[in-house]
């Protein structure tokens, strides 16, 4: 037999963890605490922050019936003179909002590439609620300057990563691709132009009659002295000739022996000279290759230096991007056979300026803005999956080479510069593979955050990306205390900071507090009222003990529900008022249903 | 003039693709031979023509050969440049073949020990007075110039000449005749003719003149005889004729498939013909 056990969470014990006051908070953290932790303080936090925040109050509450809710009977024991839930002023939101909102306010106050660990209990109402407190937060924080990244050319195989205002940047870039886009249609126009083609021809003719006038040169000396000079597969032979033909063997032979002598030194002399005029060719041929680079280069120039100008201009008040883009020009002028190549396809079709700016051949020459197009830009981002770690950025490198700035990736970043990234921390426990990853760019003081994928880790591992990502894990207490037992590194880089504490010490403004949110509850949810002892006996459900003390938790969603059930007994009894009796029938349900299942194997 | 070239089968003649000059083929001047072979359903024979002084020269004992990247001389032997020839003959023949089959185009091949011009005045005159001779190489030196105006004097057997220069290259386009006098014109158009049918390319004609007079005078007689033909393009006389160089260019920039015109005219003149064939870049068919 196999025994299941549907197992309340909340009926285990929590850790012993509150929040100080937002002041202390900022505090700890900039003291590089692991945890901040309080006692008493931070309960006594709680409890006046719920009864002040007036966020969470309706506005028709007024100081006499919070006080009147205050001094009620709820101050330990049931009474009969303890008020109903129809007597109290309803509570509406979640308790402890504001010591949770003094908490998150430590975000601002986050370094760069630092992280922190905000515990909540799990619960979509909790979720929910510092999702939006965090991405207040996260507004409130300026947006950096956005990070460029590009080829830094002049041979250096390494990226360029550097930072403009996110309206310059996105000028740049754009700016950069139009330069692109234009040079695909001019420079092929440049190069099939009547005027390069004719300087084309002529420099290689000449080359030919380089070549030819000093072999010519050497035939006509030869030919004056009975030598000639025959192609063959391989080069030249040098023969002895007589009236335009080969001497034949049998005559050469019957020639006087001194005569013979004779010819042989200069077949071997003009053999030294045909060598000497074989070895220039290499020597012409590079000059010509010289000047072919020089008449392409001042072709490219032209179309270059008009496609450039405007970007030029436009940025010249800016003394850094001076520098690259006199290296952008040159290495555009140096490859500027690049354009032409790419020109027409390979069966010869001439292709758009729009598609050869796509081509993969020009990647070195686009500009990345590390922003995720179309995002909010609000500052907070929720990564959809952790699956590449792909939180704070990638670079991706396909294989071997160089390392492209279009391969730099800006994973859930929206916002230009950096911003929170919120991750839930049984997300990230889910696909581990990625916390490795994180923390190499948590740890890492000079190339995070910047995680890499197969085969690019050679390339990037020395790519800084000075991404301003503060990252920010949620979670339940205990599941940042399982995440220490996985990774002690965890308690030194993640700094915990509780927001929504799941329990607090049980005092009689808690309770008051508590009940005030139960008649919250009643009213919303059209229950009958609760009379005090039946209020109090709810509240009894949500007490716990911890370390030898006596807590309340703080999540009333059990406690709700465990109301449904009672209302609906008193109902059934035919009551108009809920009693404690009710509730505690309502409870004996609950526990039977608790009992073990017994399933057949 | 008549440029005509014998059918298979009639054995008066065919194309022989002069092959065997040590330097590469021109895939141009091949394709264009096949393409006449094509036009005038004839045959094409590819002849590798040895050179007999090369051998006469292997046979001394101390003639040596200066490579091109070798750097120094090595001994030249009957073996070596028997060797050597061979194997040269066999892939050129063996491109010119592929080039034919693609067409199915008859082919055969033969090799002559001979001196070019008399080798080709030979393979004319064996078989009929219909030949058309097809330079396989780029007529790139003065040299091979040369051997071209001496085969217009001395092969009888031959009523064109198909040549083609380094850049040359074998596309799509019309067949330009280069009309420079109105004698030639019915022949010339005729070729054209034939020859654009095989693929139905556009047949343009282009009057070019000496001096403007001449030039007039030609255009409006060349409107006279070709105006009327509807598959005729004609277009404006050329007026920078005195110069073959600036002619050149104006004529590849029409991106002609081929070009018609007279042997040792102003638009081939043959002490100019390499650097001419070189910008015109496409071949070029010469008739008498």
């Amino acid at each position: 037999m196999l025994k299941l056990f549907k197992r309340d969470k909340k009926a285990d014990a929590a850790p012993k963890l509150a929040v100080e006051s937002g002041a202390d908070a900022d505090a700890a953290l900039d003291a590089g605490a692991g945890a901040v932790s309080v006692g008493e303080a931070g309960s006594e936090a709680v409890q006046a922050s719920a009864i002040d925040a007036k966020a969470v109050e309706p506005a028709s509450e007024t100081p006499a019936v919070r006080k009147s809710a205050l001094s009620g009977g709820l101050s330990g024991s049931p009474s009969s003179v303890s008020p109903s839930s129809a007597d109290l002023e309803p509570l509406r939101g979640l308790i402890g909002h504001d010591a949770a909102r003094d908490a998150v306010r430590a975000i601002r106050r986050l370094e760069p590439r630092a992280a922190i660990f905000l515990s909540a209990p799990r619960s979509s109402g909790h979720a929910e609620a510092l999702r939006t407190l965090t991405r207040d937060e996260a507004a409130a924080i300026a947006p950096g300057d956005a990070v460029v990244i590009m080829s830094r050319f002049g041979g250096s195989a390494a990226l360029d990563v550097f930072r403009l205002a996110p309206a310059e940047a996105t000028a740049f870039r754009d700016g950069v691709a139009s330069v692109v886009e234009m040079l695909s249609a001019t420079i092929p126009a440049a190069f099939e132009s009547d005027s390069f083609k004719v300087a084309r021809i002529a420099l290689d003719e000449e080359l030919r009659s380089g070549h030819d006038s000093a072999l010519d040169a050497l035939r006509r000396k030869a030919d004056g002295q009975n030598i000639g000079l025959l192609r063959t597969t391989n080069g030249y032979a040098v023969v002895p000739m007589h009236e335009g033909r080969v001497v034949r063997g049998e005559i050469f032979d019957a020639l006087p022996g001194s005569l013979k002598s004779d010819v042989e030194a200069k077949l071997a002399l003009f053999e030294a000279e045909l060598l000497e005029v074989l070895k220039q060719r290499a020597g012409l041929q590079q000059l010509h290759h010289e000047r072919v680079k020089e008449l392409e280069r001042d072709a490219a120039a032209l179309s270059v230096d008009a496609a450039i100008g405007t970007l030029l201009a436009k940025f010249k008040s800016r003394a850094d991007l001076g520098p690259r883009l006199a290296a952008l020009r040159a290495d555009l002028i140096e490859n500027a056979l690049l354009f032409v190549a790419a020109n027409r396809d390979a069966g010869g079709v001439p292709r758009a300026p729009i598609e050869i700016a796509r081509d993969r051949r020009f990647a070195r020459y686009r500009v990345n803005v590390l922003a995720r197009p179309g995002g909010a830009g609000d500052g907070l981002e929720l990564p959809e999956t952790l699956e590449r770690a792909e939180l704070i950025g990638m670079a991706i490198c396909d294989g071997p080479g160089r390392l492209q700035p279009d391969a730099v990736v800006p994973g859930a970043l929206t916002r230009p510069g950096g911003g929170v990234v919120m991750i839930d921390v049984r997300d990230l426990i889910g696909t581990y593979s990625a916390w490795p990853l994180i923390k190499h760019a948590l740890k890492s003081a000079r190339a995070a955050p910047v995680a890499v994928g197969e085969g690019g880790l050679q390339h990037s591992a020395g790519l800084d990306l000075p991404v301003e990502v503060r990252l920010v894990f949620v979670g339940e207490t205990e599941d940042y205390a399982s995440w220490c037992r996985l990774d002690p590194d965890v308690g030194r880089l993640v700094r915990l900071i509780e927001t929504f504490p799941a329990t607090a010490p049980s005092t009689a403004a808690l309770k008051s507090v508590i009940a005030r949110h139960l008649a919250g509850f009643a009213s919303d949810d059209g229950l009958l009222p609760f009379d005090g002892p039946a209020l109090y006996a709810v509240i009894d459900t949500l007490a716990l003990t911890c370390d030898g003390d006596r807590v309340t938790s703080t999540e009333l969603g059990p406690a709700r529900d465990l109301m449904g059930a009672a209302s609906a007994t008193a109902q059934a009894a035919s009551r108009v008022m809920v009693l404690a009796a009710d509730v505690g029938t309502a409870q004996a349900k609950r526990m039977r249903a608790r009992q073990p299942v017994e399933v057949s194997a | 003039m008549i440029a005509h070239v014998a059918e298979a089968g009639e054995d008066r003649g065919r194309v022989v693709v002069r092959l065997g000059s040590l330097t590469l083929s021109s895939p141009a001047a091949l394709a264009a031979a096949v393409h006449v072979a094509r036009a005038f359903q004839s045959e094409i024979e590819g002849v590798f023509i040895e050179d007999p002084d090369l051998f006469e020269a292997a046979a001394h004992g101390f003639v040596r050969e200066v490579g091109h990247f070798a750097g120094r001389a090595r001994p030249l032997s009957h073996a070596v440049v028997a060797g050597d020839t061979a194997h040269l003959a066999v892939a050129l023949q063996r491109e010119l073949a592929n080039a034919a089959a693609q067409h199915r185009v008859r082919f055969t091949a033969r090799s002559m020990r001979e001196r070019v011009v008399p080798a080709l005045a030979q393979a004319c005159a064996e078989r009929g007075p219909w030949n058309i001779v097809a330079f396989g190489e780029p007529i790139v030196t003065a040299a091979a110039a040369e051997l071209l105006f001496e085969a217009l004097g001395h092969v009888f057997g031959a009523t064109g000449y198909l040549v083609a220069g380094e850049r040359a290259q074998w596309r799509r386009g019309p067949v330009l005749v280069v009309a420079e006098d109105v004698d030639r014109l019915s022949g010339q158009l005729r070729v054209a003719r034939g020859l654009a049918a095989v693929e139905r390319d556009p047949v343009w004609l282009i009057p070019v003149g000496g001096d403007e007079i001449g030039r007039d005078w030609l255009e409006s007689e060349i409107r006279m005889l070709a105006g009327a033909a509807s598959d005729v393009r004609l277009l404006p006389a050329l007026d920078t004729a005195s110069l073959a160089d600036a002619l050149a260019p104006t004529l590849a920039a029409l991106e002609p498939r081929l070009i018609i015109t007279r042997n040792g005219g102003l638009t081939a003149p043959l002490s100019e013909l390499p650097r001419v064939l070189a910008a015109l870049r496409c071949p070029v068919f010469l008739t008498h």
